[in-house]
């Protein structure tokens, strides 16, 4: 034996013994270069899967994998900390439930050893949202502290596992219910918005087409604003927002890769589809040049065949 | 019949069907800012210290005594740098950055950009007084005046009675905060993990 290899050996040895050695140097060393990509992705002004790559790029290259369920019992508290804000990270750039199942499991850990705090259970609880697991999202509300003030609506949704088209949850007028339905995309001209109430840009835009009449006339019945997937359901602020502005009702994404659109982490997005096919997008809204330009897009969809 | 005489009919009207809870209304008027009649919210961005990225680089040059120098040189540095202005002032910034702070320091330091209403948002702050537990259940203060959420929600019913002042909950007015959102150059508001997109994005 080289006296390198006995290093080595002995190294390995004391591991075995020491908890959280096993893990320790890996996401520690990683954990800096990987943090700094998650960072800098919102400033990526790219599609998702773009975004979505770069970040599993980052985390296969900087942190390769979790600790397996057995050795998170073994690993230091500091690294079980940066491995649930690692698992949070990938819940959030890539919308993925595999990410969510381990951010549970080292939530586990961390409520064994008592130190689980309130901010981690919500960001779990903010996770399962995201995901669209609202079924362990209802069942694990009770453990929030304060108690979530996104609370979940009855989640009504006779489309099952089995279907994998765009869906989105149709929010009830007046009870505290949404249902998933499936989004009919096949019109021979349509437009989808991604946006939400609580952006600014979103509101100058749904607001700028509810007052021009003559663009609001053209595009009813052929228009449908749908909120992205992101980590929170706001059903009471959809609500009260629809109650507003029934002709600008918004419905909330089921799983918004099942949706033919290259991008829904930004709001407003508008696309303009030709019997489901995307033939334009537009991103932004600031002033009259988009309302110009949204104009001129329905144009170019209208001279389209119908058949 | 003339204006006045339409809104004493909707006021002496909201009085006898609230009866009580209309007087409190107005009682709690005095929580908005009189002279400019803007929502709190509003009023905290209008008289916040530091609206551009060259107000706040001097700032941090110069204020030695800063909210801010209660963040590490790296956190301050990464604070500052995902902070976003337009015209009026902060639009968005991201908090990784404040975690471990207490929420009344945490509140301090939003408080120079006028955002401090958002530091109920903010994660893994810490709480070790009264205050910060009232602040991260939404309280906030814009120089030394205590504004309550009950309060808030009050004003926005009046609001309503009136369309004349406004709540930051109230869309037409500007609407809320956007956790998980940052505001971005493309005019939209973008999914970020542990940021917030401004009302005023």
């Amino acid at each position: 034996m080289t006296r390198n290899s006995s290093v080595v050996f002995v190294v390995a040895a004391l591991c075995i013994y020491i908890p959280g050695c096993t893990h320790t140097s890996s996401v520690r060393v990683g954990a800096p270069d990987f943090f700094k990509v998650a960072a800098e992705t919102p400033r990526m002004e790219v599609v998702d899967d773009v975004k979505r790559a770069t970040l599993v790029k980052a985390f296969n290259r900087y942190i390769g994998d979790f600790p397996h369920q057995r050795a998170l019992s073994a690993t230091h508290d500091a690294d079980l900390d940066l491995y649930l804000r690692i698992a949070q990270s990938m819940v959030f750039y890539t919308n993925m439930t595999s990410y969510a199942i381990q951010q549970k499991l080292i939530l586990d850990e961390n409520t064994r050893r008592q130190r689980t705090t309130a901010a981690q259970r919500l960001e779990y609880y903010e996770s399962l949202i995201r995901v669209r697991d609202f079924k362990n999202a209802v069942e694990f509300a009770p453990q929030l502290q304060p108690p979530a003030e996104d609370m979940l609506p009855e989640m009504v949704d006779p489309l099952g596992r089995g279907f994998t088209g765009p869906s989105a949850w149709q929010l009830h007028p007046l009870l505290d219910v949404a249902t998933r339905v499936p989004a009919n995309l096949s019109a021979d001209w349509q437009i989808v918005v991604v946006a939400h109430p609580r952006c600014g840009f979103s509101r100058r835009m749904m607001q700028h087409i509810n007052a021009d009449t003559t663009l609001s006339s053209e595009v009813k019945g052929r228009i449908q604003f749908v909120t992205p997937q992101d980590s929170q359901f706001n059903f009471e602020t959809l609500r009260d927002w629809n109650h507003r502005y029934p002709d600008q009702a918004l419905s909330v994404v089921h799983i918004a890769s099942e949706w033919p659109f290259d991008e829904f982490s930004a709001t407003p997005i508008t696309y303009f589809l030709h019997k489901g096919i995307v033939q334009k997008k537009l991103v932004g809204w600031r002033n009259e040049t988009h309302r110009d330009r949204f104009a001129d897009a329905i144009s170019e969809l209208k001279r389209l065949p119908a058949k | 019949m003339n204006l006045k005489s339409v809104m004493c009919c909707v006021f002496a009207f909201g009085l006898s069907i609230t009866g009580g809870a209309f007087a409190t209304d107005l009682s709690t008027s005095n929580q908005l800012d009189e002279k400019t009649l803007m929502s709190p919210s509003a009023y905290a961005l209008l008289v916040a210290p530091i609206k551009s990225k060259s107000v706040l680089d001097t700032h941090l040059v110069e204020d030695a005594d800063s909210p801010l120098s209660r963040l590490s040189t790296s956190a301050q540095t990464e604070f500052s740098a995902s902070i976003r202005f337009n015209e009026k002032g902060i639009t968005g910034f991201r908090y990784d950055a404040l975690a471990g702070l207490t929420a009344t320091d945490a509140h301090e330091i939003l408080a120079l950009f006028g955002a401090q209403r958002a530091t109920r948002l903010i994660d893994n702050l810490r709480i070790a007084s009264d205050t910060d537990a009232a602040i991260m259940k939404g309280t906030f203060f814009v120089k030394g005046k205590r504004f309550d959420p009950a309060a808030r929600n009050t004003q926005l019913k009046f609001g309503q009675w009136f369309g004349q002042w406004y709540d930051a909950d109230d869309f037409s007015q500007g609407g809320t905060d956007h956790k998980g959102y940052y505001c971005a150059q493309r005019a939209t508001c973008l999914q970020a993990s542990n940021a917030i997109c401004m009302s005023s994005c």
